[in-house]
């Protein structure tokens, strides 16, 4: 068995032509061979494929938010997939300190990094970030004008104390990157659809 | 290296293992070089058909246990679930269903072709006796799966399957209330 597949391996790509090169029955061998392979991996995909999300799963995978009791210099936590995420409302100041920053003054300068790239064009008063602490997945305070919120003003993670500032830019401590941006869009002026 | 095994393929890495742990040898020897009579038929592929067969209701079943419920409120909804969410539930549990009626035909076949070829005889007695006990399980076990999705085809053939039990004399509704783990067919039946 191990030499026929050896000599498999070694000729048949000639087929059954030559005389010394390849026979019948490599040919058969491969071909067999290659038909295995092939009718595995179609049935291997229907069985890897159930374990993505189900239909019930992506149902539910879009979330809309009303814009309008969110007080402004306040944010709210929605969920949306299973992961808190903060809608903001920012103040002037707010808005003016976050537009003022330079992507090279920051610990993570990759896109989106500047003000104008996490929000949405005529809504620069909204801020939406998911509030994961990139560092180690702790959720961080500054959602109430009271709570702590860090030297920058944004977000303050309680767990090892990176800060982040008023448009979700890590600024100081363990956490690496930025706090990710959601897929959203406004509906209306007081509506968005995160997902 | 005296003790190892001599391994005689020439592939360095299937002749690493073999000199180790020798299943290609053992594989060969039983498969390959083993000899069969040459009248050999069609029929002698029933063998293999199951085992094929039992792998993929290995597979398919334990695909289905990640989305399935074993709860005699929820198994129900959670089958429906497989069949209309759970992306590609559908076919994986028509394979599982029709994949068991398939295993008895193919299974049935294999036991014909040994009762009408003598391969009970001696000396392969335990062969077939080992045989016997295999297809009680495997009825067993089928039995069990068809209780599973706890629509009304489970529950009540559950109920005759189990009330089987008290034609025992003396102690056979004691057998069947500890089948039931209670005094009707209901939650601790489907999770044991």
């Amino acid at each position: 068995m191990a030499d026929s597949a050896a000599a498999t391996m070694g000729h048949s790509a000639t087929g059954g032509h030559g005389p010394t090169d390849g026979t019948k029955r490599d040919f058969l061998g491969l071909v067999a061979g290659a038909g295995g392979a092939v009718l595995v991996g179609a049935l291997a995909w229907p069985f890897i494929d159930s374990l993505n999300p189900s239909k019930d799963v992506l149902a539910l995978s879009s979330t809309e938010v009303d814009l309008t009791p969110i007080a402004e210099g306040s944010a709210i936590t929605v969920m949306w997939r299973g992961k808190p995420t903060f809608v903001r409302h920012r103040t002037a100041k707010e808005i003016a300190e976050a537009k003022a920053v330079k992507p090279s003054e920051l610990i993570d300068p990759s896109a989106p990094a500047t003000d104008a790239e996490r929000t949405k064009a005529g809504h620069e008063k909204w801020l939406v970030v998911i509030g994961i602490c990139t560092h180690l997945g702790c959720i961080p305070l500054g959602n109430k004008p009271t709570d702590q919120r860090g030297e920058y003003g944004g977000w303050f993670c309680p767990c090892h104390g990176s800060q982040y500032d008023t448009s979700g830019r890590v600024r100081h401590g363990p956490a690496p990157a930025n706090l990710a941006l959601p897929p959203y869009a406004f509906e209306t002026d007081t509506k968005i659809k995160i997902g | 290296m005296a003790g190892l095994h001599a391994s005689e393929f020439k592939n360095p890495v299937i002749n690493w293992i073999d000199t180790r742990l020798p299943i290609f040898t053992m594989m060969q020897k039983e498969y390959g070089v083993f000899p069969t009579p040459k009248n050999f038929n069609y029929f002698w592929n029933f063998g293999a058909l199951a085992t094929v067969n039992l792998l993929l209701m290995i597979a398919t079943g334990i695909f289905l246990a990640m989305n399935y419920t074993p709860n005699a409120s929820m198994a129900f909804d959670s089958v429906q679930r497989i069949m209309r969410d759970v992306n590609y539930g559908w076919l994986i549990r028509y394979l599982h269903a029709n994949g068991a009626s398939m295993f008895f035909i193919v299974v049935y076949i294999h036991m014909f072709r040994g009762l009408y070829y003598g391969s009970y005889k001696k000396p392969r007695e335990l062969l077939w006796m080992l045989g016997v006990v295999i297809l009680l399980l495997m009825m067993a076990t089928a039995f069990m799966g068809y209780v599973l999705p706890w629509g009304q085809m489970s529950y009540w053939g559950a109920t005759v399957i189990t009330n089987l039990f008290s034609a025992i004399p003396l102690v056979g509704d004691s057998i069947v209330t500890l089948l039931w783990g209670g005094f009707s067919v209901d939650n601790p039946t489907l999770n044991s």
